[in-house]
């Protein structure tokens, strides 16, 4: 081991992993330390064998069970840090650096603990990164080349593949293919909830998972002013990316329906969100959802 | 994800589209580390719960021995959970077990929170600290076989000379730093180094094998 850091009294510099492993570097001195042991087998080799200890000196406390409330007081503040109300995406902190020794051989280099944010690759259906509540994100442009269809119904404005807003009248035929989805025989039902945006909200996605069409019903929304439109979003379950299903206006009670035609089967969304954007649209979501549910 | 409340929709008497075509429930408790954690990537709030019921008492056993008061304890694990549920993506099951990345984080939150809380190195403090280290009230129903665990551990770190064992445990235990401890210590800070160096080595070699994610699955019970 170099003594040149116990010469100098430097924190954080070569010969530091046990300091680093057991709390004992300042701020700086962790930081400098992590930037060291990314380069030095050596160092990195001495913590992976001194954190399984570390890890045994935090285990050999007394234990003491925590109080009930504070499991419910931590799900009730999850569930409002979903990704809806997230803060923009922040580095890592020191400690999720941390050069945590894996069980296995020793790492040639340090991984980073963050995930980098990165754009998918153009095809021919681009979608938003996985983060896209979080403002201030990056929105990959929407080419739409294979987008859902819209008849959006309730105040009758449809959505094309363009997404230009038209304004039509309501008519009979809508209705009557709103009340014939939702009667077709393999359709559930999935409830959808008001975000803390809009926490009165209410909505119902009726659906056959294993084919191609769906009704949103909400209720309870706020009513936006004209240049603005409600936009419902489909999330992939493989890659979480959204896609828009299409835009609506709610009525002066807050109703409104929406009729989504996938070209492909609904079983690979696993989740709906309705936010609210400009009139004529937008490639991805800006806002945060004021209704969501699970699929 | 986008966050549904996980209520199951009771429809309207005399509506033929209301029913729910929901998979069999998953026994979350059942899962491993690495799927709970990909779940709660995906906002599935109950693999969250399932890891507190988990991890919840080391990470606050741990928290309540570096800070000691409760309130401010419960306060710091919240937010080891909440990291957890918003930064879990970060979480690389590669590099080692979920409960050690945990009880890192909850290290140096805790150690932070004291330091904080302390403001300013205090030479002074070294009778504090070494009081601190006297354990607090524990939970009478751990389990005998835990005790004994945690037992094995306490004994080795009384194995070592005093010279070794004080300025790990007011490092770990106490929040110090090596500066912090050499100014309590009146020691030079290269002699501190070595001494926890040295320490640590020996540490290694009575615990010996359990020190291989043993430990960290006993530690659940």
């Amino acid at each position: 081991m170099s003594s040149t850091s116990m010469e100098r009294g430097v924190e954080g510099e070569h010969g530091d992993a046990v300091a680093y492993a057991v709390g004992a570097l300042g701020e700086a001195g962790r930081a400098r330390f992590e930037a060291h042991v990314a380069t030095c087998p050596e160092c990195l080799r001495e913590l992976e064998e001194v954190r399984p200890i570390v890890d045994q000196l935090g285990l050999s406390v007394r234990q003491s069970e925590p109080p009930a409330a504070l499991k419910t007081q931590l799900l009730a503040r999850a569930r409002g840090l979903t990704p809806l109300l997230q803060p923009v995406l922040q580095p890592a902190t020191a400690a999720e650096r941390a050069p945590i020794a894996p069980p296995g051989p020793a790492l040639s280099s340090v991984r980073p603990t963050v995930e980098p944010v990165v754009m998918r690759p153009p095809v021919a259906l681009t979608r938003p990164p996985r983060r896209w509540w979080q403002a201030g994100e990056r929105v990959a442009t929407f080419t739409a080349a294979a987008s859902l269809a819209i008849a959006l119904a309730g105040s009758g404005y449809a959505f094309t593949a363009h997404q230009q807003l038209q304004a039509t009248t309501y008519n009979a035929a809508q209705l009557a293919e709103t009340i014939s989805l939702m009667y077709q025989p393999d359709m559930v039902s999935r409830r959808l909830s008001g975000t803390e945006n809009s926490p009165n909200s209410k909505g119902m996605i009726y659906l056959d998972p294993g084919g191609t069409e769906a009704v949103v019903m909400v209720s309870q929304m706020p009513r936006l002013p004209q240049d603005q439109a409600y936009q419902c979003w489909l999330q992939d379950r493989e890659d979480g990316s959204r896609a828009s299903a299409g835009l609506f206006h709610v009525d002066q009670k807050g109703r409104g329906r929406l009729i989504v035609r996938s070209p492909g089967t609904l079983s690979r969304f696993r989740a709906l969100g309705v936010t609210k954007e400009p009139a004529k649209g937008s490639p991805g979501p800006t806002s945060p959802p004021m209704l969501s549910g699970q699929l | 994800m986008l966050a549904g409340d996980g209520r199951t929709w009771q429809p309207p008497a005399g509506n033929p589209a209301g029913n729910e075509g929901d998979a069999p429930a998953l026994d979350y408790a059942l899962l491993d580390d690495e799927t709970l954690v990909r779940l709660l990537v995906d906002q599935d709030v109950r693999a969250l719960e399932a890891l507190y019921t988990r991890y919840s008492r080391p990470i606050f056993s741990l928290a309540l021995k570096i800070l000691g008061d409760r309130g401010v304890v419960e306060e710091v694990v919240q937010e080891v959970f909440l990291r957890l549920w918003t930064r879990g993506y970060g979480y690389d099951p590669r590099r080692g077990k979920l409960l050690s990345w945990l009880l890192t984080i909850t290290h140096h939150r805790a150690v932070d929170e004291l330091r904080r809380r302390r403001g300013h190195p205090q030479s002074e403090g070294l009778q504090e600290q070494l009081a601190a280290a006297e354990e607090p009230e524990g939970d009478p129903s751990e389990s005998y076989g835990r005790v004994e665990e945690r037992m094995v551990v306490q004994q080795a770190l009384a194995q070592l000379p005093e010279a070794q064992r004080k300025p790990i445990e007011l490092a770990y235990y106490g929040g110090l730093t090596q500066v912090e401890i050499a100014l309590a210590l009146q020691a030079p800070l290269g002699t501190v180094k070595t001494r926890m160096r040295l320490g640590m080595q020996k540490l290694r070699s009575l615990l010996g094998g359990q020190s291989k994610g043993a430990g960290l699955g006993a530690g659940l019970a």
